[in-house]
C-alpha cells in the first residue's frame, strides 16, 4: 500500500518548489487543479508521463499571476507599489541623461573600486592573528627594566625563565608558550639549504590554531627529535614524496642533528605573526642555551605567550609576576623597577610603539591613512552627484511640481531622490567590483599581500555597506533641497530664482571648492613624499653603497669566540682568493655588515655612573676603503703597525662629539685601546633614525671585557663584502662561488648586495608613496569628472547670457575669461585652505626621518598652477565650444 | 461596448456558464477543450479566469474536497449577472453585425 501511494505521488521537488514559489491564497486550488490531472493521466497513461507532465503543469502556472512575490510585494502593499514607480522612473532618468550618468557611474565606479581594494587591505591588516580560536585570551609578555640612569632595557622578548616563572607561580595563565628561533643550515643526503627554524614548546599546537595535514598533532612536539615541516619547505625538500617518518640534518650549536619528520602542517596564514618553515621542540633550544642564558633575568632571547583564564585579566597577572620577580632578584633589583607586561596577540601586528620582537610589525598608521583618503575619494565622487544634481534640478523642478500637486508628500519625492542615487551607487558598484578585480594583482604587487575578493557574507556587507553609505551621501543634498520646492512657485515658473538662488549657487561653489581641496593636498602630499624619498635615496650614506656584495659565513663551532675567531680565519682565507679576481676592487671582512640593521649595541658605566651606548663593529684594514668611508682625522688601521691589531679603536664623528675622544686619547673604560683616528659618519641603520656613536676595531675582545651591556639581533659571524667594479656579475659571481665552495664545502653560497638592501628597508615609505600615486591620480581624475559635467551646466545655463555678450561684440576671449574666472577663484581659495592642512600633515610625517627635506612652499605654488592647468584644459572644450558658437543658435534655444 | 472582451475570456465565460456549478479549472479546461477542439493547458485557463474574476465577470467559492485532489478543495466559479449581460451584449453585437452582411456580396 506504502509502496503503491509512493509510486503515485507526482515527483516531490516539483510539488515543493509550486508551493514555494505560489501565491499562499491561490495554492490550494492550483494544486488541487494540478493534482486531479496527475491521477487522471496516472490512469489513463503510464505513471512516467503523468510524473512528466505534472512538471510540465508545475513550470507552466510560474507567471507571473501566480507568483507570490509580485502579488504581496507590489500590488498589495502601496508603498513598495511606489518603491516600483521609484525604481522605474529612476532608471528612465538614467537612460535618458546619457552625460550625467556616464560622468556619475564612472566617477563612482573608480571611487568605490579604490574603496574596495583599500577595504580589502585594511580588513587584511586588522584581520592579523585573530584566525586563532582564543586569540582574545592570548598574549605576549614584555619585559622592561629601568635600571635608572638612562639605563633602559624594554624588549618583545623575555628572559627564559619568565615563562617557568609564570606557569610554576600564577594559576591565572592557563598555557605559557615560549619560542625561540634561529637560521641554520638543513641537509639531507642530496641537498643543503638555509633555513629558519622555529623552537615550540609543548602546548604551542594547541594555543594556536595552525592547521595539520600530515601527523597527529598531539603528538608534534613530543620527542625531542621531531620535526614538522610547513608545505612550502615539504615541497621544496620533498617534491611530491611522502617524507613523513624521514630523517632531515640541522644544525644546532654547531652540530648536525638528526630529527624526524612527524607532521606536516599548512603555511602560515599570511594574516598571522608567527611564522615557521621548520618547527622543533623548544627543549632543543636550551640544550644549546648557556647556564647564563637559562637563568638570568637580565638576558632576553625567546618570545613567551600566555593564554590566560577567562575570569582574569592581564593587568592583575603582571602585579602578580612582578611581585615574584622582585622577591627572586632581592638585591639585583633594578633601581627603578623590572616591569613585566602582556600585549594581546592581536595588537602585535600593529602597534609599532612596542619593541619588536620575531615578527614584522607594520605601522597601524597606514591603514588610517589610506583608509581616510578612500573615504575622500568618495566624498568627492559624492560630491559630484550632488553638485550635478542640483545643476539639473532645473529641469527636474517641474517634475517635483507635478508630483506634488497630484499629492506626492515631501517623503516620497525624498525617497525618489535616493532611490535614484542608490540606483546609479548599485550600477557604479558592479562596475567598481570589476575595475577592483581586474586590478588586483596589481595592487597585490605593491602592498606584497595575497589579498582577494571572496564571495563571502563578509565581503558582501562590506560592499553593501560602502555603496549604501555612498549612495546615501550623493544623494542627501538633492533629496532634501528639490523636495522643498513648493508646486506653485516651480509651476508659475519663478523658478529660475529658486534653482540659482544664492543659497544653492554657494553651496555647489563650497562642495566644488572641496573638491579642489582634496585634490591640492593629494597633489601636494604626493610631490612631498616623493621629494623626500628621492631625498633618501640620493642621500649620502657616508659610504659607497653601490657595487657592494655581502657573502655571509656559516661556521660551525661552540664557543661564542671560537664562533668569532674562526669566522675571522675563513673570511680572511675567503677574502685573499677572491682579491684575485680582477673584477673585485677590494674586500673586507668584518663582523657587520651595511645589509643588514642591528648592528651590536654595547654599554658601559661612565665615571658618574650613567649608562652610555654605542655599536661596536669589528673591521679590518681594508674596511674604509672598501666602502668609501671618509677618515677625518688621525689614520688608519695599517698593517705594517703591530699594536693596531690588538690595540687601536676607530670612531665615528658623533662618538667623539658625544664622548669628547680625540685622536690619541685612551679612552678611560678601554684604556688598552688608543683613538687612531675618526671616520666621518656613516648611516648604518635606516634613515629613519640618526647616527650613533660607533667604534671600530680589530680586536673586539678587550672591548668585551669592558662593558656592561651588550645587545645584539644579528649573527656576529663576520662577513665578507666586496667592491666589485661593476654591477656586471655573471662571470664573476661563479667565480665567487667557485671559491667559496672550496673553503666552505658544507655551506651554502648566499649573497645580498647592498644597495638592493637598502631599498628594500625603505619599500614600506615607497610603497606608500606608489599607492598615493595611483590614489591621487583618480582622485584628481573624478574630480575633473565631475568639473566636466559642472561646466557644462554652466555653459548651459549662460548660454543666452554669451549669445547676447556676443551680439554685442564681446571677443571669444572675454567669454572664456568670463567662464574661467569663477574656477581660478576656486583654485586660489581651494590652495589656501589645504595648503596648512598638508603642510601639518606632511610635517608629522616627516618627523619620522632623522634626514629629512624641509617642506618647500613652491611645491603648493606648483601643485596650484598643476591645477590651474588640469582645471583649464577640463574645461576648455565646454567652454570654447560655447563661446564660439553662434549667438543665433544659443538665442533662438528654449 | 465598455468591456473588451478577449476571445479565449468570451469561450471561457461561456463554458462557466454552460457549467454552471461545476465549473472548477480542471474541468472547464476539459469542457473548453472538447467543445472547440483545441488543447489548451490548464494554468492558461487559470490565468483566465482569474482575470474574469477581477473584471466582475464571474464569481467563486470554496466547495468540497475530494480524494482524488489529495484532499484538497476546489474553486468552483459561477457566471455573474453582469457576466451574463456582457455575454449577451457581445452576442447582440455579433447578430448586429451578421444582419449587415449584404447577401450579394457571397453571389
Amino acid at each position: 500500500m506504502e509502496q503503491n501511494s509512493k509510486k503515485n505521488s507526482p515527483p516531490a521537488w516539483a510539488d515543493n518548489f509550486l508551493e514555494w514559489y505560489c501565491a499562499p491564497e491561490l495554492l490550494e486550488e492550483v494544486q488541487g487543479d494540478i493534482y486531479e490531472l496527475f491521477l487522471r493521466r496516472c490512469k489513463s497513461e503510464n505513471i512516467k508521463k503523468a510524473r512528466f507532465k505534472f512538471i510540465l503543469d508545475v513550470f507552466r502556472f510560474f507567471n507571473y499571476s501566480t507568483i507570490k512575490g509580485n502579488r504581496t510585494f507590489f500590488r498589495i502593499n502601496p508603498s513598495t507599489a511606489m518603491l516600483k514607480n521609484y525604481l522605474k522612473v529612476s532608471f528612465r532618468i538614467l537612460v535618458k541623461e546619457k552625460l550625467y550618468t556616464t560622468v556619475n557611474i564612472s566617477g563612482l565606479s573608480i571611487a568605490l573600486a579604490c574603496a574596495i581594494l583599500i577595504a580589502l587591505f585594511v580588513k587584511d591588516e586588522w584581520s592579523y592573528d585573530k584566525f586563532h580560536q582564543d586569540s582574545d585570551q592570548i598574549y605576549r609578555a614584555w619585559v622592561k627594566e629601568d635600571h635608572g640612569n638612562n639605563e633602559i632595557y624594554f624588549n618583545s622578548t623575555t628572559p627564559i625563565v619568565l615563562g617557568q616563572t609564570i606557569r610554576n607561580t600564577l594559576p591565572e595563565a592557563a598555557q605559557v608558550v615560549r619560542i625561540a628561533q634561529i637560521n641554520t643550515l638543513i641537509s639531507k643526503t642530496d641537498f643543503s639549504d638555509n633555513q629558519h627554524v622555529l623552537f615550540a614548546e609543548k602546548g604551542f599546537f594547541e594555543l594556536f590554531n595552525f592547521k595539520e595535514i600530515d601527523g597527529d598533532r598531539n603528538n608534534f612536539l613530543l620527542q625531542p627529535g621531531n620535526v614538522i615541516l610547513s608545505e612550502k619547505v615539504l615541497k621544496k625538500y620533498f617534491g611530491d614524496e611522502k617524507a613523513l617518518g624521514k630523517l632531515i640534518n640541522i644544525d644546532l650549536n654547531g652540530e648536525k642533528k638528526p630529527f624526524k619528520i612527524v607532521g606536516i602542517i599548512e603555511d602560515a596564514p599570511s594574516n598571522s605573526s608567527i611564522t615557521y618553515e621548520l618547527i622543533i621542540p623548544y627543549s632543543n633550544y636550551e640544550t644549546g642555551a648557556s647556564r647564563n642564558e637559562l637563568e638570568n633575568w637580565y638576558s632576553v632571547s625567546v618570545e613567551t605567550y600566555v593564554k590566560i583564564n577567562e575570569n582574569s585579566s592581564p593587568d592583575l597577572i603582571c602585579h602578580k609576576i612582578e611581585g615574584t620577580i622582585k622577591s627572586l632578584l632581592a638585591d639585583n633589583y633594578p633601581q627603578n623597577g623590572y616591569r613585566v607586561g602582556l600585549q594581546p596577540l592581536t595588537d602585535i601586528h600593529l602597534n609599532s610603539e612596542m619593541p619588536r620582537g620575531f615578527a614584522e610589525v607594520s605601522d597601524g598608521k597606514y591603514s588610517y591613512i589610506l583608509g581616510t583618503i578612500a573615504l575622500f575619494i568618495l566624498i568627492v565622487a559624492a560630491i559630484n552627484f550632488m553638485t550635478l544634481s542640483i545643476g539639473r534640478s532645473l529641469s527636474r523642478a517641474k517634475e517635483v511640481g507635478v508630483r506634488k500637486s497630484i499629492g506626492a508628500k515631501r517623503k516620497q519625492i525624498v525617497m525618489q531622490y535616493w532611490t535614484e542615487a542608490l540606483l546609479t551607487t548599485f550600477f557604479a558598484m558592479l562596475f567598481g567590483l570589476f575595475l577592483a578585480t581586474l586590478c588586483l594583482p596589481l595592487f597585490n604587487g605593491f602592498t606584497s599581500k595575497q589579498l582577494e575578493i571572496e564571495p563571502s557574507m563578509e565581503t558582501l556587507l562590506i560592499i553593501l555597506g560602502i555603496s549604501s553609505f555612498t549612495g546615501l551621501v550623493s544623494g542627501i543634498y538633492p533629496a532634501l533641497i528639490l523636495s522643498r520646492f513648493t508646486p506653485a512657485t516651480v509651476l508659475k515658473g519663478s523658478l529660475g530664482k529658486l534653482v540659482s538662488g544664492k543659497g544653492n549657487d554657494s553651496f555647489r561653489k563650497i562642495m566644488v571648492s572641496f573638491q579642489f581641496v582634496v585634490s591640492v593636498m593629494l597633489v601636494s602630499g604626493t610631490l612631498i613624499i616623493g621629494e623626500q624619498l628621492r631625498f633618501i635615496q640620493d642621500k649620502n650614506l657616508g659610504y659607497n653603497k653601490e657595487h657592494l656584495l655581502v657573502i655571509p659565513q656559516n661556521i660551525n663551532a661552540g664557543g661564542l669566540s671560537d664562533l668569532f675567531k674562526n669566522g675571522k680565519a675563513k673570511g680572511q682565507q675567503l677574502k685573499e682568493e677572491i682579491l684575485k679576481i680582477p673584477e673585485v676592487k677590494n674586500a673586507s671582512v668584518s663582523m657587520h655588515t651595511f645589509n643588514q640593521n642591528g648592528w651590536m649595541e654595547l654599554g658601559y658605566k661612565d665615571e658618574n655612573n650613567i649608562m652610555q651606548f654605542f655599536n661596536f663593529n669589528v673591521v679590518d684594514e681594508a674596511f674604509l676603503e672598501t666602502h668609501d668611508i671618509s677618515l677625518l682625522q688621525g689614520r688608519n688601521f695599517s698593517e705594517e703597525i703591530l699594536s693596531d691589531q690588538k690595540n687601536a679603536m676607530l670612531i665615528n664623528e658623533t662618538m667623539s662629539n658625544t664622548f669628547g675622544w680625540h685622536v690619541g686619547d685612551r679612552p678611560k673604560q678601554f684604556p688598552q685601546y688608543e683613538v687612531i683616528g675618526i671616520v666621518k659618519d656613516f648611516n648604518f641603520i635606516s634613515l629613519h633614525s640618526s647616527v650613533n656613536p660607533v667604534i671600530l676595531a680589530i680586536n673586539p675582545f678587550g672591548i668585551f671585557e669592558n662593558i656592561s651591556n651588550h645587545e645584539n639581533s644579528t649573527s656576529i659571524v663576520p662577513k665578507v663584502t666586496l667592491k666589485l667594479q661593476s654591477k656586471n656579475l655573471g662571470e664573476t659571481l661563479s667565480k665567487v662561488e667557485n671559491i667559496f665552495n672550496k673553503i666552505h664545502p658544507n655551506d651554502v653560497f648566499e649573497f645580498n648586495f647592498v644597495d638592493e638592501a637598502l631599498s628594500h628597508m625603505y619599500r614600506k615609505d615607497r610603497r606608500i608613496a606608489v599607492v598615493l600615486n595611483y590614489v591621487t591620480f583618480l582622485g584628481l581624475f573624478i574630480a575633473c569628472l565631475g568639473l566636466f559635467g559642472l561646466i557644462t551646466l554652466v555653459v548651459n545655463k549662460r548660454a543666452k547670457e554669451f549669445g547676447i555678450r556676443k551680439v554685442f561684440g564681446a571677443p571669444i576671449y572675454s567669454i572664456l575669461i568670463q567662464i574661467s574666472k569663477e574656477f581660478v577663484w576656486i583654485v586660489i581659495i581651494a590652495l589656501l585652505i589645504a595648503t596648512p592642512i598638508t603642510w601639518w600633515l606632511m610635517e608629522n610625517w616627516l618627523m619620522d626621518f632623522s634626514y629629512r627635506i624641509q617642506i618647500n612652499p613652491l611645491i603648493f605654488l606648483l601643485t596650484g598652477f598643476i591645477m590651474l592647468v588640469i582645471t583649464g584644459i577640463t574645461i576648455s572644450y565646454q567652454a570654447i565650444k560655447a563661446a564660439k558658437l553662434n549667438p543665433v543658435k544659443s538665442l533662438k534655444m528654449e | 461596448m465598455g468591456n473588451q472582451l478577449g476571445n479565449l475570456e468570451e469561450m471561457i465565460l461561456l463554458v462557466v456558464a454552460i457549467m454552471n456549478d461545476q465549473a472548477y479549472g480542471v474541468s472547464i479546461t476539459d469542457e473548453y477543450n472538447q467543445q472547440s477542439g483545441n488543447n489548451i493547458s490548464l494554468s492558461a485557463v487559470h490565468t483566465v479566469l482569474r482575470r474574469l474574476e477581477k473584471k466582475g465577470l464571474i464569481k467563486s467559492d470554496m466547495g468540497g474536497a475530494t480524494q482524488d485532489r489529495g484532499g484538497r478543495r476546489k474553486r468552483l466559479y459561477k457566471i455573474t449577472s453582469y457576466g451574463y449581460s456582457t455575454l449577451k451584449e457581445v452576442q447582440q453585437h455579433r447578430e448586429r453585425m451578421w444582419q449587415q452582411i449584404p447577401k450579394i456580396s457571397f453571389g
